[in-house]
């Protein structure tokens, strides 16, 4: 079972129900529960409880490591400060004309700083960046918008569920990565549940 | 196999004066005719108690009840109310309140809960799992009413929503006439101070164990199916969902403040003014700015609307003070109605005593309006207030008086009587000045000077203030027959809307939800109620039931000694406002009374004794009321009834 919702916190709002990007979520007579078979583990309902009845269970998926790296070469670096101001977790620290350094513990490894960097001063660790942009399957997509949410670029737009829980089933919402903004760094593809980004 | 499910409302019955526990069940007939909450209630104080009751005789019941839909997952679902003979007016007192408290109760197996006689000493009551206890509450003495719900929870070991209470603060133990009950810190059922009954009784609290059960339902496929459809209704209708800026899904009733003062519909300074310059600083978008409170989400149960808050004030002179965020009421009585201009953080600060100490903000707004007034214009001096100097918009003063009128001490024990009461002992023209009804309870905090519809919702209300604010704006062709708003001061649209929409609150109060929902179109309240009962309702017998209710309400009150001239507004709600003010249209005596008589005839009462008559009576299927109203003399009044 991945989340389960408490059922002694449980106050019945519906919100979860209603927020479900893939309708596993039921509701009894006086209280919700999440049915292990269908939940994608995305965590929207844990996110929408007001009053954090959903919980993660013990198999609950981790959030994804950062497969990839970056590393500063203090050699190379002039201490512009760009990469500090265009990193999207603020990972990146240090003084005006001396060599900055990358927090390891908040870097996702997007390489927005690697693009950015006038000297090449930022250096990948592990395998090399893929040369396509991702794209995602329109068919796959069940349109919870984890990956909006985690992309560091901004390049993925879609609209999330509907509150309206008569017209989701009729409007479906897939998601669409734009292949000018993506920066390919595949944070989406880790994310993503249902694998239906490629 | 599937069981046929029955509704039938299951009784917990408590005698505190011998502490005797007895539970009982009421057939599925009489719960269909009487539908739930307050008509439950109304009925059983109409079938149990003596005729001519004072509400602090032993005889007095204190009754909560539910609705059908209590404590399921339809939205907004966490209605109790809270019937009883009522100290303001002696009649009958419906109170509503939400929370967590109701749907506690419904899964611990109970609809009704009844409390008769009065302890010897101040008890306070459990329902766990598997008890129903009364047990010493000495050690709860004297606390406020956050307090007193703290203290409890880790008393029994069942902190935040593992259990749920229902107490009385230091208001209720001092027998102040409007005095409530408040559960899960900041709900409050308040009309009519059903607190001070309690406190009579010697009750203190009521907790209740948070059982990890299902309610048992008729079709929960349904039920899942209706309440989804009635929940987008009700998210499209005005009142509640659908304006940014007025839906109290996304500002609360705060959010109406700034709209009702464009209006007119805000008074100012105890009805002497009409407009209040500085309202913008007090409304909700303002408060949630200042970074002095801070604000966390409270949700009611089953509600999905993110409009309830509690309150802490951060920085400042009442800083580390917590409260239940305050809603249109609250933040009216305590800015524009006593004239605080200026001070947001006071007016927070009245409102978060008011509450903490446990008494009704309406009544307590208009008395307080009146102390300001009557000082200011030298009527009260300070002595007499025992040094508290209380000009236009001193909250200081204000609270400090609070917390005299809670413990009865110096002018507190005659202000604790009410508005009405506390003008006529006060006297010196103070009767003129106080705004209250002349049932004995203060109205809500609108300036009916603006709009007529209110007057009647105030004047002839049998059970408390009641707001029947359908009347204006109030559209529904399908299921009322009204196409239009009424026109503000016209007595014919008025009173015509009225008697269509009569039917309206007691409903709302009865299925078991906020009304706010049941804003919504009735066809979806009644197909939900029918998915949870079995019924084949229709939308016609849920009106049919709203005026039955409309009529037993008034007959139990003529029968408890209320009698026709008890109704109506005082004088200050019928004169105009003070030179220089924008001043509204006035409704006089006359205008008043022929709007209560075209509402009384299209309701089927008598004109001279306002009582429904025999007819009417058995139409609405209560023979045995119309047999037992022909025996009462209507000409003749009990004044110690009347006085208690």
């Amino acid at each position: 079972m991945a989340h389960y919702i408490d059922g002694k916190a449980c106050i019945a709002c519906g919100e979860c129900q209603r927020r479900c990007p893939v309708d596993a979520i039921a509701a009894g007579t006086s209280r919700f529960a999440i049915l292990p078979e269908r939940c994608i583990d995305c965590g929207i309902c844990a996110e929408t409880c007001p009053e954090g009845a959903v919980r993660p269970g013990e198999t609950a998926r981790p959030a994804p490591a950062p497969r990839r790296a970056y590393r500063i070469l203090e050699t190379a670096c002039i201490g512009c400060s760009l990469c500090a101001r265009v990193c999207p977790e603020k990972a990146i620290s240090g003084e005006r004309k001396k060599p900055y350094h990358i927090d390891g513990a908040k870097c996702v490894g997007c390489g927005i700083c690697a693009d950015k960097c006038p000297k090449g001063a930022v250096e990948r660790v592990g395998p090399p960046k893929r040369e396509e942009p991702y794209s995602i399957s329109i068919d796959a997509c069940v349109s919870c918008g984890l990956c909006t949410r985690h992309c560091p670029a901004g390049a993925i737009t879609g609209v999330e569920p509907p509150l309206n829980y008569e017209l989701r089933d009729i409007v479906r919402t897939p998601f669409s990565i734009d292949p000018q903004k993506c920066v390919r760094c595949g944070i989406c593809q880790d994310w993503c549940r249902v694998g239906a980004v490629q | 196999m599937d069981r046929h499910f029955v509704y039938e409302p299951r009784v917990l019955r408590i005698d505190l004066a011998s502490g005797s526990i007895t539970r009982e069940k009421r057939d599925a007939a009489w719960a269909r005719k009487y539908l739930g909450g307050m008509g439950f209630g109304t009925r059983l104080l109409w079938e149990e108690l003596p005729p001519e009751t004072p509400w602090n005789s032993p005889d007095n019941k204190l009754i909560f009840s539910l609705g059908a839909l209590t404590g399921t997952t339809a939205c907004g679902s966490g209605l109790c109310c809270v019937n009883t003979i009522g100290p303001l007016s002696n009649g009958l007192c419906s109170a509503q309140t939400l929370g967590h408290w109701g749907s506690c109760l419904r899964r611990a197996g109970y609809d009704i809960l009844i409390l008769e006689g009065k302890a010897k000493s101040w008890q306070y009551l459990f329902i766990g799992e598997d008890r129903v206890e009364l047990r010493p509450a000495d050690h709860l003495m004297g606390m406020d009413t956050w307090e007193t719900e703290d203290a409890l929870k880790a008393e029994l070991g069942l902190p935040d929503r593992a259990s749920s209470v229902a107490c009385i603060g230091p208001a209720g133990e001092h027998l102040v006439r409007f005095a409530g009950i408040l559960n899960d810190k900041g709900h409050i059922a308040a009309s009519n101070g059903p607190g001070c009954v309690m406190g009579d009784k010697k009750l203190k609290a009521i907790a209740i164990q948070r059982l990890d059960r299902e309610v048992e339902v008729a079709d929960p496929a349904a039920l899942e199916e209706a309440k989804e459809a009635w929940f987008q209704n009700a998210n499209e209708t005005t009142a509640s969902g659908k304006s940014k800026t007025s839906g109290v899904r996304f500002v609360g009733t705060l959010g109406s403040l700034n709209m009702m003062n464009m209006a007119h519909l805000l008074p100012v300074k105890n009805y002497t003014e009409t407009y209040f310059p500085t309202c913008g600083n007090f409304n909700r978008d303002e408060l949630e700015k200042d970074e002095r409170f801070k604000w966390v989400r409270t949700a009611c149960w089953a509600c999905p609307w993110n409009h309830c808050h509690s309150l802490e004030i951060l920085d400042g002179k009442y800083k580390g003070m917590v409260g239940d965020e305050p809603e249109y009421e609250g933040m009216s009585a305590m800015s524009a109605l006593i004239g605080n201009f200026d001070d947001t953080e006071g007016g927070l600060a009245l409102t978060i005593t008011i509450d903490r100490l446990g008494m009704d903000l309406k009544e307590g707004g208009f008395l307080l309006a009146l102390v300001y007034e009557l000082y200011e214009s030298g009527t009260l001096s300070k002595e007499e207030l025992g040094g508290l100097e209380m000009n236009w918009g001193n909250c200081d003063s204000g609270i400090r008086l609070l917390h005299h009128i809670a413990r009865r001490e110096g002018i507190g024990d005659i202000l604790a009587n009410g508005v009405k009461r506390a003008a006529e002992a006060i006297g010196r023209g103070a009767e003129d000045r106080g705004v209250y009804m002349k049932q004995g309870f203060a109205p809500h905090i609108h300036d009916q000077r603006a709009q007529w519809s209110r007057l009647p919702g105030f004047g002839m209300s049998d059970y408390g203030s009641n707001l029947m604010n359908p009347v204006e704006g109030f559209v529904d062709k399908e299921n009322f027959g009204i196409e239009k708003p009424a026109k503000a001061f016209d007595v014919e649209e008025i009173t015509d809307h009225y008697v269509k929409i009569a039917c309206h609150r007691p409903v709302d109060d009865s299925t078991g939800v906020c009304m706010f929902y049941t804003q919504a179109d009735w066809r979806f309240v009644v197909a939900t109620l029918n998915a949870v009962t079995g019924w084949d309702m229709t939308v016609e017998e849920a009106k049919q039931f709203g005026y039955r209710m409309v009529s037993l309400m008034r007959c139990l009150n003529l029968r408890n000694g209320l009698r026709a001239h008890d109704y109506g507004v005082s004088k200050r709600m019928m004169s105009p406002p003070k030179e220089g003010q924008w001043s509204p249209k006035i409704a006089d005596e006359a205008t008043v009374k022929e709007m209560f008589l075209r509402i009384g005839a299209g309701l089927g009462w008598e004109p001279e004794t306002a009582c429904p008559t025999g007819d009417t009576l058995r139409g609405l299927g209560l023979p045995e009321v119309a047999e037992e109203m022909k025996k009462l003399d209507l000409a003749s009044v009990n004044e110690a009834v009347r006085k208690a």
